[in-house]
């Protein structure tokens, strides 16, 4: 963490997608009714970064009636950009700005307090090419998106962009609204509000309508109900007792994303005879129910602040039970994942980065566990401290566990015999939120006991969250076979000297370094230039289309995309908008490896 | 017949090339799944990224040929002459070789899982990070041996082969996986084995005399009757190996962990055991003549009629130690 923040001193240069939103005739709304405007962009810009969440992007900044964000794969960035255009058309319960996109894949620089680079220059110049309510894209966009994104494009040829050398060729990219949708939306004015309902089926009752109707809709079944039940179901007896509606919830409610929501349907056809029937089955799927995705994350915008909720739920709740009292409390915090994380480590003595496995805890449970654990605040102080020890990131995670410290109070507090055994730190605790509160009269690491517990095995190993799930990189002999099992070993090297050195064209320099190395210096090469999955994965998904035979490749990068994601650690899947530009830098690459020649 | 004919036959169902001579064509990346090329002439020929899985090429002529990145999975390659050849990155994962000439071939990077090489000639060849896993290189009869001699096996996956018998000695198996290998009377004398895991691998009656054996990896090897004289072992894991009967005498053992080992009967003469963790270590019957055991720790060992006389046992940790009449030192 702090290497990453001295990094952060420096610029940094990273390949990524910008996309620059701008808002149409803001100025002129402001001039006439500046309360209404900076309420209507707010909403908008709220929905905005919303999806971009929903995307796996990064807001990078605002700058005033749009947002400046920015994803590591093209074809998220550009999927964001249809969904936000289509979300702020549809959605004319408010009144909201047009907005015009521009979407550019380039090398940007970041530093502390700002990203620059021709990249979003060329992204900004885009945005203002773009029609209200449309996306302008570069053909570098274009061409690494096309085949996997239902476009409705036009080129707009090569566009002369002021301070920009080069002529940009570009795209515009309408997105691609239902036939009925559009009869409804030109209809809608003259029809009252309550008639909506009618007219609009809500998305759920579309992907139900979808789904059902689908010629595969029995596949579509067996398919959901083997990645929620995780068996395998060929009776159809049984399936009918299943509704197509209850399996989708039951999906949607054991992945809360639509990646992973994808990786659970994946994980199943994989196993399954007829893999590429069921692949299409699996995007059918996912399609359908994206927009229910988009429906979730847009009504969890705060629209109602949470304070609000917290008080019914606690005028309600007299009689509810005080674990569950905490785990509300704790629900209510956007840290949620992180703060869950923890507890789980110190209920199960494992650092979980199974973002699932964490969602389906019980946040109540938890909390008795851990309380059961830990009788005496200081029994919880000291296992947070030791816990927060071992973590790599310190400094946010003092913030977590000072949150988890404070929820927890009143369990002991109600033990008033206990009260006198806290210690001045705690007595505090709840005056400020300073990082320090909790374990500022102890700093982390002094504490006598603490060195009892670990072995040094525990000091000189990866770090906590390394241990449970990530496999050792010492020893990638597996790691080889995975993937040269299902494609060419040739073929996976030329991908990984392309993406580390230059696109390989096949000079004999080129072949004497493909010589040189094997395999696994290769793999391990890519460990020091790609330090995220996120980062190899828009990597090679660049530089397959920069090469011969795409078709050829195209596997092999599967191959290699699935083979090595078990090396890596699992990002967090929770993060908060201030992280945005630590994170980025954390997935910031270093330099390339020294080229040769 | 050139290339587009060659092609367009196949392409026309006819898929027999047996005996033909097709010396020398270009065929890059074409498309020949199943193709019968048995007794042909391919020397010379052009096949990068060809697929080429399931043909016959029995006793076909494929010296000089390039097959860089091919896909030769389930070929029948038999007899076949592939001298020279280049395989680099090809994939054969069990494809039949048995008795093919492989000499001086360049194999790096292959992946030749589940193939049978029994009785192929791969000295000289280079496979350099190939993948062996599961292959079968077993030697049939004194006659007909898997010969890998010289051949160059830095990083290659050798898990689970069966190497019965093989000729590896002066084989460079540095940073190779051959864990769970069988390697039962194969010949890896002067080998480097460096940092080599052959975890529960079977070494059972090999020769490893004047094998580099530093920092691997030989966790439960089994290794009985097989002789490691002059052996170099600096740095590498030889907790709960199994050396019966060894012979291990000069080998370089320096604070070497081997708790647990089974060194019953193993002739340790003149080996460099000081500072060695022998903690319940089996030493039943040993001639420890010479050896150097000074600040060696041997609580909990077995020292029950080993031969101890000449030994240096200075500053050795003897506590609970079985000695070679019978009674336990305190």
């Amino acid at each position: 963490m702090e290497g990453a923040q001295q990094s952060l001193q420096n610029q940094q240069r990273v390949l990524a997608a910008i996309v620059v939103t701008d808002a149409v005739g803001f100025s002129a709304q402001m001039s006439a009714d500046e309360e209404r405007a900076l309420a209507t962009i707010n909403r908008d810009l709220k929905q905005i970064a919303g999806l971009c969440k929903v995307f796996n992007g990064q807001v990078l900044k605002s700058t005033g009636d749009g947002l400046l964000m920015c994803f590591f794969s093209a074809a998220q960035a550009v999927a964001c950009g249809l969904n936000i255009q289509k979300k702020l058309r549809s959605d004319s319960k408010w009144d909201s700005f047009d907005h015009r996109i521009g979407i550019h894949l380039g090398d940007v620089y970041i530093n502390n307090s700002d990203v620059m680079g021709n990249g979003v220059n060329i992204a900004a110049r885009l945005e203002s090419f773009a029609a209200p309510g449309e996306i302008c894209v570069s053909q570098v966009v274009y061409d690494v998106v096309k085949s996997r994104l239902d476009l409705d494009a036009t080129f707009l040829g090569p566009l002369n962009l002021k301070n920009i050398q080069e002529q940009v060729p570009a795209y515009q990219l309408r997105p691609v609204v239902e036939l009925d949708i559009c009869d409804a939306e030109m209809t809608r004015p003259f029809f009252a509000e309550g008639i909506e309902g009618y007219v609009f089926d809500s998305p759920l009752d579309q992907a139900l309508q979808t789904l059902g109707d689908h010629a595969e809709h029995l596949r579509i079944k067996k398919l959901i109900f083997g990645t929620c039940q995780n068996l395998w179901e060929n009776d159809t007896i049984v399936l009918d007792q299943f509704s197509l509606q209850h399996l989708i919830e039951s999906l949607m409610r054991r992945n809360p994303s639509v990646d992973q929501c994808r990786a659970s349907l994946y994980r199943i056809v994989a196993t399954l005879n007829h893999k590429e029937i069921y692949s299409d089955v699996a995007e059918d799927i996912l399609q359908a129910i994206t927009p229910l995705y988009i429906e979730r994350a847009a009504n969890r915008l705060p629209d109602v602040p949470p304070e609000t909720e917290d008080v019914a739920e606690e005028v309600a709740g007299e009689s509810k039970d005080r674990y569950q009292h905490v785990a509300d409390e704790l629900e209510c915090d956007p840290q949620i994942i992180r703060i869950k994380k923890v507890l789980y480590c110190l209920c199960h003595k494992v650092w979980e980065t199974d973002i699932r496995k964490i969602e389906q805890a019980d946040t109540a449970i938890l909390v008795k566990q851990l309380y059961q654990l830990t009788p005496t605040p200081n029994d919880l102080k000291y296992r947070l401290r030791h816990l927060l020890h071992h973590l790599n990131r310190k400094a946010k995670y003092t913030k977590i566990v000072n949150t988890i410290f404070k929820a927890f109070n009143p369990l002991y507090s109600a033990q008033t015999e206990l009260i006198p055994m806290s210690t001045p730190g705690l007595q505090n605790v709840s005056d400020t939120d300073s990082p320090e509160t909790c374990f500022g009269d102890l700093p982390v690491g002094i504490h006598p006991d603490n060195t009892v517990a670990f072995s040094a095995k525990a000091v000189e190993g990866p770090p906590m969250g390394a241990i449970a799930q990530v496999k050792d990189r010492a020893d990638l002999f597996e790691l080889r076979l995975d993937i040269i099992k299902y494609c060419s070993p040739l073929r996976a090297k030329i991908l990984l000297h392309s993406t580390l050195y230059s696109p390989f064209a096949g000079s004999s320099q080129e072949w004497s370094l493909l010589r040189s190395k094997t395999l696994e210096d290769f793999l391990r090469e890519v460990f020091n230039y790609c330090p995220s999955f996120q980062d190899l994965e828009s990597k090679l998904s660049i530089i397959v289309h920069c090469l011969e035979d795409t078709d050829e490749n195209e596997p092999v990068v599967t191959a290699i995309l699935s083979a090595i994601k078990p090396y890596y650690v699992k990002p967090d899947n929770s993060p908060a908008p201030v992280e945005a530009k630590t994170a980025i830098t954390a997935a910031v690459t270093s330099m390339r490896p020294a080229s040769y020649g | 017949m050139d290339n587009t004919e060659l092609l367009n036959c196949y392409n026309s169902g006819h898929k027999d090339f047996s005996g033909l001579c097709l010396a020398g064509l270009e065929l890059p990346k074409a498309d020949l799944i199943g193709a019968n090329f048995s007794k042909a002439d391919l020397e010379r020929t052009d096949l990068m990224f060809s697929y080429l899985s399931r043909v016959n090429l029995q006793q076909a002529n494929l010296s000089h040929a390039n097959l860089s990145g091919v896909n030769l999975n389930q070929a029948n390659l038999i007899y076949s002459n592939l001298s020279d050849a280049n395989l680099h990155g090809a994939s054969l994962q069990g494809a039949d070789l048995r008795g093919a000439d492989l000499t001086l071939a360049d194999l790096f990077d292959v992946n030749l899982a589940d193939a049978d090489l029994r009785n192929a000639d791969l000295s000289g060849a280079n496979l350099t990070g190939a993948c062996l896993r599961g292959a079968n290189l077993r030697q049939e009869l004194r006659s007909e041996q898997t010969i890998l001699r010289g051949a160059h096996l830095r990083q290659v996956d050798m898990r689970g082969a069966n190497l019965k018998g093989a000729d590896l000695a002066n084989v460079d198996l540095s940073g190779a996986n051959l864990s769970e290998a069988f390697l039962k009377d194969a010949d890896l004398r002067n080998a480097n084995l460096s940092g080599a895991n052959l975890k529960g691998a079977s070494l059972a009656d090999a020769q490893l005399e004047g094998a580099n054996l530093r920092y691997a990896n030989l966790t439960r090897t089994r290794a009985q009757r097989a002789n490691l004289a002059g052996c170099d072992f600096t740095g590498a894991n030889l907790k709960g190996v199994n050396f019966t009967d060894t012979r291990l005498c000069g080998a370089q053992l320096f604070q070497i962990i081997m708790t647990d080992a089974r060194l019953l009967r193993a002739d340790l003469s003149r080996a460099n055991l000081s500072g060695a963790n022998l903690t319940q270590a089996d030493l039943t019957n040993a001639y420890l003549g010479r050896t150097n055991l000074g600040e060696a720790n041997l609580s909990g060992a077995i020292l029950f009629k080993a031969e101890l006389s000449s030994s240096n046992l200075a500053g050795a940790t003897l506590t609970g130690t079985t000695m070679p009449d019978g009674k336990v030192h305190d």
